[in-house]
């Protein structure tokens, strides 16, 4: 394999949507943490979105940064933790899957903030905006995806 | 030779197993038996039994090394200018290459069906819907951090008045020990005011 080519294949492996190798039966959490500030406007590409969507209930916040990403496997009734840097931890748990439409009932458990329990459909970013900010006085920002690992 | 097309042993190849021996003794005996009454062919038998006698005894030599390196440069002189020799290393190389686009492959197409990354790595995330996402519970200070999603409770909290429930039944909880009442039909806010009954006494 050429150097390009694998270096494409290890970028392929590390996207926050790229997928580790999981059970059928399992799903994939895909957790962003993304640090907002209001000294610059400089926005990740990868950001647009959320950056869009934060601003709406707040338009102080013009810069946006992705702080970590990682990308889990959890069986359906499974805990996991996910690391956001600045020793702050997301807890998440995959409850159960719901009925309609394909959606799972999720937990999470944002930095200071405490436990909300929702039910969301597969594929895109849940964002949360916590508390926390970082002694830079970056505000943090959790985005949850769940998809499931039979490519459903 | 001329042989009887009607009697098998007469055959070519019955009478090349003769010569060579290989018949068995019963079939040599038929071909003895035919050969006898047919003098011709016997004849012909003999002189080819004599041929392979002294080609037996006088085999024909065998070309030497020298002989056969003279030829071998004879043929080296007659030929065109040779082509140079290709070198193997490529080979293994086109190998390694193919069996690695082929590992590549696979893996880009599993990702790619498992519904894997974006292909463009500088995509946006894509951000949820408000539709995609129920709020089923969370503490209330939190509400402010969502931000596509409504809390569970977003109307104002409007306190139901006496008329508008009547109490069905009240049944004591063994840990608890209290009385929770069940609420009776209707549209049903979501904090209930209702007056309680004396424990002991039904409604």
């Amino acid at each position: 394999m050429s150097p390009m080519s694998a270096a494409f294949v290890a970028v392929f492996f590390c996207l926050p949507g790229a997928a580790p190798s999981c059970d059928d039966g399992d799903v994939r959490v895909s957790v962003v943490a993304v640090l907002a500030t209001d000294q610059n406007d400089k926005i990740d590409p990868k950001l647009e979105c959320i950056a869009k969507e934060v601003q709406k209930i707040d338009p102080k916040w013009t810069g946006f940064r992705i702080a970590k990403m990682t990308c889990k496997s959890l069986p359906l009734g499974g805990k996991g933790e996910f690391d956001l840097g600045d020793d702050q931890t997301l807890r998440v748990a995959v409850e159960q899957k719901s009925d309609e439409e394909g959606r799972f009932q999720m937990k999470i458990t944002p930095p200071r903030m405490g436990d909300i329990t929702y039910s969301t459909t597969c594929g895109k970013f849940f964002p949360v905006v916590t508390p926390f900010r970082n002694k830079d006085n970056e505000l943090l920002i959790v985005a949850v995806r769940i998809q499931p690992c039979a490519g459903k | 030779m001329r042989h009887d097309r009607a009697n098998p042993g007469s055959s070519p190849e019955r009478l090349t197993a003769f010569l060579d021996g290989e018949l068995d003794p019963a079939a040599a005996a038929r071909v003895e038996a035919w050969l006898a009454d047919n003098a011709a062919a016997a004849e012909e038998i003999d002189g080819q039994r004599r041929v392979l006698r002294l080609w037996q005894a006088n085999p024909p030599p065998e070309p030497g090394p020298a002989a056969w390196t003279t030829v071998l440069s004879r043929v080296e002189t007659s030929l065109p200018a040779a082509r140079p020799r290709r070198r193997k290393w490529p080979i293994a190389l086109g190998l390694g290459a193919g069996a690695a686009a082929a590992v590549f492959a696979a893996v880009f197409l599993t990702r790619l069906f498992q519904g894997g990354p974006p292909k463009d790595a500088d995509a946006p995330l894509p951000v949820i819907a408000p539709g995609d996402v129920t709020i089923i519970s969370m503490d209330a200070p939190d509400a402010p951090g969502l931000v596509v999603a409504a809390p569970p409770v977003q109307e104002p909290i409007v306190l139901a008045g006496q008329d508008d429930v009547s109490v069905m039944d009240v049944k004591s909880y063994r840990d608890d020990d209290g009385l929770v009442p069940r609420i009776g039909e209707g549209e049903v806010p979501m904090i209930v005011a209702a007056s309680m009954a004396p424990a002991g006494r039904g409604p």
